[in-house]
């Protein structure tokens, strides 16, 4: 009787664990509009910078934070500087993103969500980390691009021990 | 006597309780009939075809609303859209062509909407087909050429009677008591071949005739000055890649429309399948119904198995007695149980047909779009081998009964 109990329960558990599971990735499976990579800026429910690589282009869109990576999120910046991480010991990069308004939104220079820039070394990269600052939402944010996972500190971060 | 002519004596012999049982399963059996195709027909229509719009571009508000109002001809736009915005639109490089229209109309419970002409030749309501005029389709008169012209699609002209060169008046609204344009008399020019679409169950005027009819003094000058002119939407037609494929730019391009503050893009193929998540609980309540009187009905089976058992005891004890085995007479239970099931099912299905033709009809009449009564849903495959399983099932109780039955204690006379 106790083993049969025991082993009820032991499933229970085991069902419970796996819907709870499947709930929280689901709630943290935020969509990306575009098909790149979500970087978090500051925080997950701050917002994103979602980015993408098309041969030597590189492209970025702020979009809202939480479930709202859909939402764009404009910026006055007119130009970021994203300075990747060299592999390796290698020197560091540059790449400096233009504000590319999107007309059909209504955007400009200034009041843009989405940026772009172009480098050759984009090409053959696999993966990068880079960082640089935005003005976002009214507040200087760092920005921290890990391509192509993207950056999700809240769920990254090693379990403390 | 041979075993089939002894289970249908039997039958036979007890044909109330057998006439009750097998309705009992047949009326669970059509409702599981009828809601599993109604559910596969809806989807298809509503998912699958797309009624040949790729996207619609339309004003800020619920995406259904827009769907329902610029493709099914129901309920009203949230608002309007900028003509300056949709020609912006059409400049996109993954967008072929577009149509714009205005909504907001109606003629005797049909909806009357002012489109651009392109609608009549560019079009497709399916792929590859266009509307057609042609009297060997079904169609009479031509397209609209003047601001007094209209075209009635042909289910509004079937309903109303319409012959060409008949005049109406438009009116300005969708709800009864609203105002009617009674100066502006339009001439019915053309009568479309049937689509067995929503499109069917509309009246068509030129797109420029909304802005100029009496009344709509302050929108008047929206026929002349693009730069002021709004229309309701627009039907978006999208490049395809290999492979007729959408072209995939298509997400971007609705990210971009959605950004902006006065109109979005909606992808019908994407908003309906939502709906059915919403309206799905519907038809599950309508299959747990229908399982649960199919279940009931096999219960009372049993049970009226087990009572005519009762009755026969002398007549299956004098079986025995002439040489039938103990799984012979069991058989008989068994077989007697899955003829009652077999038949309810039969015909229950043929009443699954006869609700979904009912329910095809109000769906038509609601909607202008044509469901078959004979579409052969899963559940016309299934549910016949479903119902003789549940036969077998309801047939072991009384079969055992039958099995168990002492001979010599069952043959002396009852009364």
């Amino acid at each position: 009787m106790l083993r049969t109990t025991t082993g009820i329960l032991a499933i229970l558990s085991a069902w419970l664990l796996l819907a709870a599971n499947k709930v929280l990735a689901e709630e943290h499976g935020h969509e990306a509009a575009h098909g790149g990579c979500l970087n978090e800026l500051c925080e997950c429910e701050n917002g994103h910078a979602e980015v993408k690589v098309e041969g030597n282009l590189l492209r970025l869109w702020f979009v809202g934070g939480g479930n709202d990576t859909k939402k764009s999120v404009r910026v006055p910046d007119k130009e970021l500087t994203l300075t990747v991480k060299g592999s390796n010991g290698a020197a560091d990069k540059q790449v400096v993103l233009k504000a590319k308004p999107i007309e059909l939104a209504e955007e400009k220079v200034g009041d843009c969500s989405c940026f772009e820039g172009q480098a050759d070394w984009l090409k053959d990269v696999k993966e990068f980390v880079a960082t640089g600052s935005v003005m976002f939402k009214g507040k200087k944010t760092a920005i921290r691009i890990e391509y192509p996972k993207g950056y999700d500190p809240d769920h990254d971060a090693p379990v403390k021990k | 006597m041979r075993f089939w002519q002894i289970v249908l004596r039997s039958l036979r012999q007890h044909w109330l309780s057998t006439s009750l049982a097998m309705f009992s399963i047949a009326l669970g059996v059509a409702l599981l009939a009828a809601v599993a195709s109604l559910r596969e027909q809806s989807h298809r229509n509503f998912t699958e075809e797309g009624l040949g719009v790729d996207a619609v571009l339309g004003p800020k508000g619920s995406q259904l609303q827009i769907v329902l109002n610029a493709v099914y001809h129901l309920e009203e736009m949230p608002g309007k859209i900028k003509w300056t915005y949709y020609t912006k639109v059409l400049k996109d490089p993954i967008v072929e062509s577009g149509i714009a229209f205005a909504t907001g109309h109606s003629y005797a419970g049909f909806r009357v909407n002012a489109i651009e002409d392109s609608f009549f030749t560019d079009f497709e309501y399916v792929a590859g087909q266009h509307f057609s005029f042609r009297p060997e389709d079904g169609g009479q008169g031509r397209v609209f050429q003047a601001r007094e012209e209209a075209v009635a699609g042909w289910e509004a002209a079937k309903a109303l009677h319409l012959h060409l060169g008949q005049t109406f008046n438009p009116v300005c609204g969708i709800n009864a008591g609203d105002p009617v344009h009674v100066n502006d008399d339009i001439k019915f020019v053309g009568i479309m071949a049937p689509t067995g679409t929503p499109h069917d169950r509309a009246i068509y005027i030129p797109l420029k005739t909304f802005y100029t009819l009496q009344g709509h003094d302050e929108v008047a000058k929206m026929a002349d000055d693009e730069e002021f002119r709004e229309i309701s939407g627009a039907y978006l037609k999208i490049k395809r890649i290999r492979g007729g494929a959408m072209h995939p730019g298509i997400q971007e391009l609705k990210y971009n429309i959605d950004q902006s503050s006065a109109a979005q893009l909606v992808i019908p193929n994407e908003v309906l399948p939502r709906l059915f998540t919403i309206i799905g609980w519907v038809d599950r309540v309508l299959v747990v119904i229908g399982a649960l009187v199919t279940l009931l009905a096999a219960l009372f089976l049993v049970v009226a198995l087990i009572s005519a058992l009762r009755e026969r005891r002398r007549d299956i004890a004098l079986l025995r007695a002439l040489g039938a085995q103990r799984y012979t007479v069991f058989g008989l239970m068994l077989c007697e149980s899955l003829a009652i099931t077999l038949l309810g099912g039969v015909l229950g299905i043929l009443a699954g047909h006869g609700l979904t033709a009912i329910g095809c009809h109000f769906i038509a009449a609601e909607t202008g779009l044509r469901f078959s009564p004979w579409f052969v849903s899963v559940a016309d495959v299934w549910l016949l081998p479903g119902m003789a399983a549940l036969g077998v099932l309801a047939g072991i109780a009384p079969g055992i009964q039958a099995y168990r039955l002492g001979v010599l204690k069952n043959l002396t006379p009852i009364s």
